[in-house]
């Protein structure tokens, strides 16, 4: 297909220039075979195919949003829960014996160790009864040690 | 085929009752696909980069066709487009390579003495190479004038300048492509 076919051409312009009115009916620029048949197609297809990325990218911002959104609220639940989990996990496992050697037992009340001292593994002497608990207190304490306590 | 005035394919174009966008569109590329093409490719040389910029101007012209405001004739707006997308291009080219000026024609030139679709004589050749040898603005007025018949008020709309100015550099590119040819 020859593309360079020149049309009706002032002559007065080209009067000084004799080759240029020579060249003006020579083809120069040809394009391949069928070209023309299927270019339409090819803007066609080049039209949808672009109408095809300018939805995607309207649908991105949408998106990228939504995923900041959720980053946001894991990382918060990330913050908050396993720091309320590690508190309790520290506090049970101090024994008796780690807390004689760190002197802390010092500032403990003693309702406290008692409690610790009860729940230790050793197995309980059998429970005293009442007259043998009265033998005890009378044989212990003197008279005046006994009236001041009732 | 029947041939269709620009003012009714933009009609049927416009039609928003009817299904007629994309036939009167391809109608539009059929009457005009030749000329449009032959503009870019005198501008780019190679065949490849003038198909890629023939498709992105009617791909633009689909998108626009709708705000086209009819103070010009239709070809003259199509013609605005493919020239700008050309300008664009070779400018591109030059700071993708940094490449100055005189390297950007050389690789033009090239791609002529290389190009399989060029149908030429050597006095053919050198005609093309000596409008290579113009500035891009002036090689376009040489272009519209010569091979396409421009008139210069429709020019001046495509390209921005005064009629005066246009002529002026006409006259000036024929004298300097003359002069190539003949070797002087």
């Amino acid at each position: 297909m020859n593309m360079n076919q020149h049309p009706e051409h002032t002559d007065d312009e080209l009067k000084d220039a004799p080759i240029l009115r020579q060249l003006r009916q020579t083809a120069a620029f040809n394009a391949p075979e069928d070209y023309f048949q299927t270019l339409p197609s090819a803007i066609q297809d080049r039209i949808s195919s672009r109408k095809s990325i300018l939805s995607l990218f309207k649908v991105k911002p949408i998106l990228a949003g939504l995923a900041i959104a959720g980053c946001l609220v894991l990382g918060i639940l990330y913050i908050n829960r396993p720091a309320q989990e590690q508190q309790f996990t520290e506090t049970t496992t101090i024994t008796t014996d780690d807390l004689i050697e760190s002197g802390y037992y010092l500032e403990l009340e003693e309702q406290l160790i008692a409690e610790s001292v009860y729940n230790d593994d050793a197995t309980p002497e059998e429970s005293i009864d009442e007259t043998e608990m009265e033998n005890y207190l009378l044989e212990a304490s003197d008279e005046t040690t006994l009236i001041n306590e009732l | 085929m029947t041939s269709f005035s620009d003012e009714e394919l933009l009609a049927r174009f416009r039609d928003p009752e009817g299904n007629n966008r994309h036939y009167a569109f391809n109608l539009l590329v059929q009457k005009y696909q030749q000329k449009i093409y032959a503009h870019v490719r005198r501008m780019v040389i190679d065949h490849d980069d003038a198909n890629d910029l023939v498709q992105n101007t009617f791909v633009k012209i689909w998108h626009h066709l709708d705000n086209f405001r009819e103070d010009s004739q239709l070809f003259t707006w199509m013609y605005r487009i493919a020239t700008n997308e050309c300008l664009a291009f070779l400018k591109q080219k030059k700071k993708r390579f940094f490449l100055p000026i005189a390297d950007v024609e050389a690789e033009l030139n090239r791609k002529l003495e290389q190009n399989t679709y060029f149908d030429s004589n050597k006095l053919e050749l050198k005609l093309q190479q000596a409008i290579l040898s113009l500035p891009e603005k002036q090689r376009l007025v040489f272009h519209l004038r010569y091979y396409d018949n421009m008139k210069y008020e429709e020019m001046s709309t495509i390209l921005e300048t005064s009629v005066g100015a246009l002529k002026a550099s006409y006259h000036h590119a024929v004298a300097k492509v003359e002069k190539y040819i003949k070797g002087d």
